[in-house]
């Protein structure tokens, strides 16, 4: 009994912080709630999204189907001192978009980088269809930063279980299909006012399609970019 | 009859308001009183809070300097008050948390305040409203909570001269920006007070509240520690234990906030993965990279000296410290308060986590005990309160 006393304090030595830190989760759990079951899903898609640094993709717009190759990731460009991060897009007819920090540009037909003009209204639409990672990123992780809302929807895309996710407004909207498991990206879709367009997309390639958009945009290809 | 007077819902009503001014009559000259002696506390943080509204206004109306934010920071009369991390915990407070995948997301912020600014929000009150008077209160309240603290560490007139001096220290701007560190500033001080007085609940609540507020609170632990030696023999059992409970009440706040995201983003861990998208990852050799790095930070940057020099200065007060009586644990508690934030190999915003760093003010008005050291002391920190408002588009605190 006496050395039960002499143990007394255990008690609440052991219970305030056990409280403290169940009254911190109730609080916490009270005041802010789940993260709502899209975002979470949406915040997976854009994990399993930015994984790949190469994006291939059949794109249909405006009546027209091109096959479409992004690459990204750092580049040296003709004219600047050091290496630039952006992504190279190549279509199957030979054009050519490219976005290195300063907005969408087009290269000039027979030029290397550094002989552009900035991209029009629907070229910017085929570059954001052609599902460049970080890119496409970008506008799903400004939508959830800033807690706009964002609707998953459980569909089949091409014979597969995939959810949709839409982000976006009335004026423009971006519709992600990924696979329901692995949340690999399978489509993409975009409304933006009279433009409608989608691309089937197959995410990840190898050195040989790194190879293939570096040449056609006249850059070196350093063995350490010689990987997806 | 007199039984039917003596229960009528009207004499009920007279003895109950008889008995209510029976009580309030001698609170009264006490609040009073109370009051008149920190008068000075409310005009100094008045004063200073004037410095940083003023210097924001001036900002709204010159539109000047462009910084990261654009013109977009003028809009609002006291836009620069409102921006930096302050976006982000009005994010919190309006839409809760989300880990977004490598990028800069929300779960790095600690959740007390945001939480607090919910609750100011819910009075009907917009949140940039809310989130400004939360912070200048909260900070009032922290000057009274410090010099309460002070007062029964130090003798009188020093404890209100670093109580002055923490009114018009150049860091606390943030302290009405909506940021957390008024919060802080307040629990630290709280915290400090309790444990001084041996009222360990409350000193749990006080320090669950810091760790709740920044993770940094847990470094109360110390002060408590020391409190809690000093007392041990005095305790009975009971007494022991809930200072213990009070010693363990801030870490186990703390591991609240990962079981939280656990089981509201499926990931405990979404805290350290935003700190890493925010670039604070931290590591052991943290602060030796820390300082390796400012040299060539200092060559290329400009801002970087903010943080450096605020940080130079703290440690050199700290070093001082002991002359001016200060206990080890408090001391303790404001080196780690300094250097903890550098394990993240940088100096960045060092200076504004460092204001908890409580000994500094009482090592400051130790040193200008003489009245003429104490004016330039206040001269020179009413100054640099006034630049670093002016300084806020530019960069962050």
């Amino acid at each position: 009994m006496r050395a039960l006393r002499r143990f007394r304090w255990v008690l609440p030595a052991l219970a305030i912080p056990a409280c403290a830190a169940a009254a911190g989760v109730a609080l916490q759990a009270a005041a802010f709630g789940r993260a709502p079951q899209d975002s979470l899903l949406a915040a997976q898609a854009l994990r399993e999204l930015v994984r790949y640094r190469v994006m291939r993709g059949t794109e249909s717009l405006a009546g027209r189907s091109l096959e479409t190759t992004c690459i990204q990731g750092w580049f040296k460009i003709p004219g600047h001192g050091r290496l630039l991060r952006g992504a190279l897009v190549l279509f199957s007819n030979g054009e050519r978009l490219y976005d290195i920090g300063h907005g969408v540009r087009r290269l000039r037909r027979n030029g290397g980088v550094g002989h552009s003009r900035p991209a029009g209204r629907q070229d910017r639409i085929r570059f954001i269809l052609a599902a460049c990672p970080h890119y496409l990123g970008d506008q799903f992780a400004r939508n959830l930063v800033r807690g706009r809302a964002v609707e998953a929807v459980d569909r089949r895309t091409d014979g597969t279980d995939a959810a949709a996710i839409v982000v976006g407004s009335r004026r423009g909207q971006l519709t992600l299909d990924v696979t329901s498991v692995t949340h690999k990206p399978i489509a993409l879709s975009l409304e933006y006012g009279r433009f409608s367009g989608s691309s089937d997309l197959v995410p990840g390639g190898g050195g040989a399609e790194i190879w293939r958009v570096r040449h056609a945009f006249d850059l070196p290809l350093a063995p350490r970019h010689a990987h997806a | 009859m007199s039984a039917m007077h003596s229960t009528s819902p009207l004499l009920l009503g007279m003895r109950m308001l008889e008995r209510a001014v029976a009580v309030e009559t001698p609170g009264r000259p006490a609040v009073a009183e109370w009051l008149a002696v920190r008068r000075e506390i409310v005009v100094w943080w008045a004063a200073s809070r004037v410095v940083v509204f003023a210097g924001a206004f001036a900002l709204h109306v010159t539109r000047v300097p462009h910084g990261y934010f654009g013109p977009a920071i003028f809009r609002p009369v006291f836009g620069p008050l409102e921006a930096w991390d302050g976006i982000w915990y009005r994010l919190i407070a309006t839409h809760g948390y989300l880990l977004v995948p490598g990028r800069q997301s929300d779960p790095a912020f600690f959740p007390l305040y945001p939480l607090l600014l919910k609750l100011v929000g819910a009075t009907g009150l917009p949140v940039v409203a809310a989130g400004l008077l939360l912070s200048n209160v909260l900070f009032l309240g922290a000057l009274l909570a410090f010099d309460a603290l002070s007062t029964e560490l130090f003798d009188p007139a020093l404890a209100r001269r670093a109580t002055l001096l923490l009114a018009v220290f150049p860091t606390t701007y943030v302290c009405s920006m909506i940021y957390p560190e008024s919060l802080v500033l307040l629990a630290y001080s709280l915290t400090g007070l309790f444990a001084i007085r041996g009222r360990w609940g409350a000193c749990a609540v006080t320090a669950a509240v810091a760790a709740l507020a920044r993770p940094e609170g847990i470094l109360l632990a110390l002060p408590i520690l020391g409190c809690l030696v000093a007392q041990w023999r005095s305790l009975e059992p009971e007494r022991r234990g809930r200072g213990v409970g009070a010693l363990l009440a801030g870490p186990a706040a703390a591991v609240s906030f990962p079981l939280y995201l656990g089981w509201a983003l499926h990931d405990p861990l979404a805290w350290s993965k935003a700190q890493t998208a925010w670039g604070r990852s931290f590591r052991v050799d943290g602060i030796y990279h820390a300082f390796t790095g400012i040299t060539r930070q200092l060559a290329t940057q400009g801002w970087p000296y903010r943080d450096f020099l605020a940080c130079v200065v703290t440690l050199g007060l700290l070093a001082l410290a002991r002359r001016a009586g200060i206990p080890w644990m408090w001391i303790a508690l404001g080196v780690a308060t300094v250097l903890v934030p550098l394990g993240s190999g940088s100096f960045e915003s060092d200076a504004r986590f460092a204001l908890p760093a409580l000994p500094v003010y009482w090592t400051l008005a130790w040193l200008s005990r003489r009245r003429s050291a104490f004016r330039a002391v206040v001269a020179i920190s009413t100054v640099l309160l006034a630049l670093e408002v002016l300084t806020l588009p530019l960069v962050f605190p």
